[in-house]
């Protein structure tokens, strides 16, 4: 027993020793991730000088799709254009890459493709698509420009553009274990674009006058020998009698949140994030505004078949708006009606080859609808588990749809029952 | 839904120990088998737990990275905390000095509210005279529940282990009960997770890690 009462003292001063060297400081560590903007700045030297034909390149962050006889054309947003051989639909090749700063938009006549770079329009020569040529440029057309929610400036004075470019940045703070949470400042912060979303033409497919298709969500198109594009608050006529080199005509200013442009017959549809405006076209030179559908402040591509346009209004950068399908009657072009509107998951770019009518829904995947009557469209095919936010349907036996995912290619001459066709795989950042 | 699961998970833990309880007593009041052999002990303490806080203050919760690396020092400041702290500990004599049992808390941090469930051991040190003061040493391991806690919108919080070492005075009464007074160590590690929120452009997302470090001082009675 003497033994113990030496021996506990020694293990309780070990004890309180140990307690005494463990620190009585709480030790919260926040790990924060956030993806923000980091901005960079271009010389318009380098915008104009960086245009370059090259061999074919992965896909990573796809944009809008132009589709052209059988070539495909996907933007690489804000980096390129790639082509696409689409002869053979089951096996797609993707032939080559056009590196154009800045694109976000395009549209092909003939043999001239016309896109955005930056603040200037420039024109090709496609006949040969492993070597494009150059052939004009309109300087200084687009002030700014939003892709994928990022808005570039242009600034004439300094002769620069300054974009942004997306991070994803992770910081560790010693925190005081929630007393105070780090909280980010609100974002303060309003885009008014959707570039990423291209819709897709009516049944009209390819017109005679031998452009290609684009979507309800382009910004570029051509009527007659006219390119039209829409600038963020203006709507700018651009004369292609002479096919390589474009001129600027008019400029009509149409307010803010300009979004897509949409030809329908003489018309056209401009849709804006608070409604879409219709415009006579019967002269191209001179489109006049005729009305506006007014709705919900939200994303909305357009597009109309038989004098149904059918509008998909979702949450996203545009507004805080319901996600529905709104149908709308525009047999009256003075008095545009709205028959029905059906709910929707999260719809984005839409399709119509009459009666069917393919709506993405961005994370919810690919829905096919029979839209043969407007006050009772019916679903008849969804397919799930992939991401889709365009669709073109072609001719009626198949169609396009691009997803974060990659390039699907489906076959709809059953709209019950549609068929994958093929895959161009998005290159997996690592 | 998930709050009917919480509800159900609280309810059914009280009857757990409700059961536990009753058929102690009961065993102890027929002294049958295992009670018999084994006496069963309730300590039951309330106390604070002491500690401080260190936070970095000049950093710069804003959409750009900021301030730019190296360019300043990171800032610091320190602060006392005090919080509440129950719990109960049940358990039955193994031997003539050692308890073991299941010691089930509460324990305040400000807004977060942890439930620690853990095993626990008590064993008398040291005692000089049959049925007088003894020193105690005790030791709670075990995993901190949220069952009590309540979330505010677009934050989770997840417990996590639990350790404490203590060591005190067992002052017995003469009604064979004791008080007890325990100084020690409590470790608990905690996770506060904000989910993503922004746009598909502007995100962020935040996850605290915490590690409770606290002197505890606990005073209680033993029956």
């Amino acid at each position: 027993m003497k033994n113990n009462y030496f021996r506990w003292p020694v293990t309780i001063l070990g004890l309180s020793l140990a307690i005494g060297n463990l620190s009585c400081t709480d030790d919260c560590e926040t790990t924060r991730t956030y993806r923000t903007t980091v901005p960079f700045v271009l010389t318009v030297d380098q915008i104009r000088n960086e245009i370059a034909s090259q061999g074919p390149q992965e896909l990573v962050n796809l944009g809008k799709i132009y589709v052209k006889d059988n070539y495909i054309f996907i933007n690489e947003l804000k980096k390129g254009l790639h082509i696409i051989d689409n002869s053979n639909p089951q096996q797609p090749q993707n032939i080559a890459f056009l590196k154009i700063p800045g694109v976000i938009d395009m549209a092909v006549k003939d043999n001239i493709l016309y896109a955005d770079n930056y603040m200037d329009v420039v024109s090709f020569d496609i006949t040969d698509p492993k070597n494009i040529k150059l052939t004009g440029r309109v300087k200084d057309v687009f002030n700014q420009g939003t892709a994928d929610g990022i808005t570039w400036g242009y600034s004439p004075g300094s002769q620069t553009i300054t974009d942004y470019e997306t991070k994803i940045i992770t910081d560790k703070i010693r925190t005081n274990c929630g007393f105070l949470i780090v909280n980010p400042n609100p974002i303060y912060y309003y885009a008014n674009d959707m570039a990423y979303y291209a819709g897709s033409k009516g049944p009209t497919g390819p017109s005679a006058s031998g452009t290609g298709q684009g979507g309800s969500m382009a910004r570029f198109t051509i009527y007659d020998d006219f390119l039209y594009t829409v600038s963020q608050s203006d709507l700018l006529l651009f004369n292609i009698k002479a096919p390589t080199q474009p001129v600027q005509e008019s400029k009509i200013n149409l307010g803010w949140g300009i979004e897509t442009i949409f030809p329908y017959k003489d018309k056209l549809f401009i849709g804006s994030n608070t409604g879409m405006y219709i415009f006579d076209n019967k002269n191209p030179a001179k489109p006049e505004r005729i009305t506006m559908f007014e709705h919900a402040r939200a994303c909305d591509p357009v597009v109309v078949a038989n004098d149904i346009a059918y509008v998909t209004l979702r949450s996203g950068f545009c507004g805080a708006s319901p996600n529905r399908l709104d149908v709308v009657d525009v047999t009256n072009i003075y008095a545009p009606r709205l028959l029905k509107s059906y709910e929707m998951q999260n719809p984005a770019g839409l399709g119509i080859d009459f009666p069917s009518l393919f709506i993405c829904e961005g994370q919810y995947g690919l829905k096919s609808f029979d839209a043969s009557s407007a006050m009772d469209i019916k679903l008849q095919q969804h397919i799930e588990k992939i991401n889709a936010f365009d669709v073109i349907p072609l001719g009626g036996k198949h169609l396009l749809m691009v997803g974060k995912d990659g390039l699907y290619q489906y076959d709809t001459s059953n709209p019950k029952d549609m068929k994958l066709l093929s895959i161009i795989p998005v290159k997996k950042e690592s | 839904m998930k709050n009917i699961l919480i509800y159900i998970n609280k309810i059914s833990l009280i009857f757990v120990i409700l059961l536990f309880g009753s058929t102690a007593i009961n065993a102890q009041d027929e002294k049958e088998g295992f009670f018999r052999k084994h006496k069963f002990v309730n300590m039951t303490e309330f106390g604070g737990l002491f500690g401080r806080l260190k936070y970095q203050t000049n950093y710069y919760g804003g959409w750009y990275p900021y301030p730019y690396p190296g360019n300043y020092p990171d800032q610091y400041q320190i602060k006392n905390k005090v919080n509440l702290s129950m719990q109960t500990f049940n358990g039955v004599y193994i031997d003539r000095k050692t308890a073991a049992g299941i010691t089930i808390g509460v324990d305040g941090y400000g807004e977060t509210v942890l439930m620690p469930i853990a095993l626990g051991v008590r064993r008398s040190l040291l005692q000089k005279k049959e049925g007088g003061s003894s020193l105690q040493a005790g030791i709670d391991a075990g995993y901190s529940t949220t069952w009590l806690n309540e979330d505010n919108t677009g934050f989770h919080t997840k417990g996590g282990l639990l350790v404490s070492p203590t060591i005190g005075y067992r002052l017995p009464m003469r009604n064979g009960s004791a008080w007890l007074i325990n100084i020690g160590y409590r470790f608990q590690r905690a996770e506060y997770k904000m989910d993503r929120n922004g746009n598909e452009v502007y995100w962020s997302e935040t996850n605290e890690v915490r590690k409770y470090k606290r002197m505890v001082l606990r005073l209680g009675i033993e029956f």
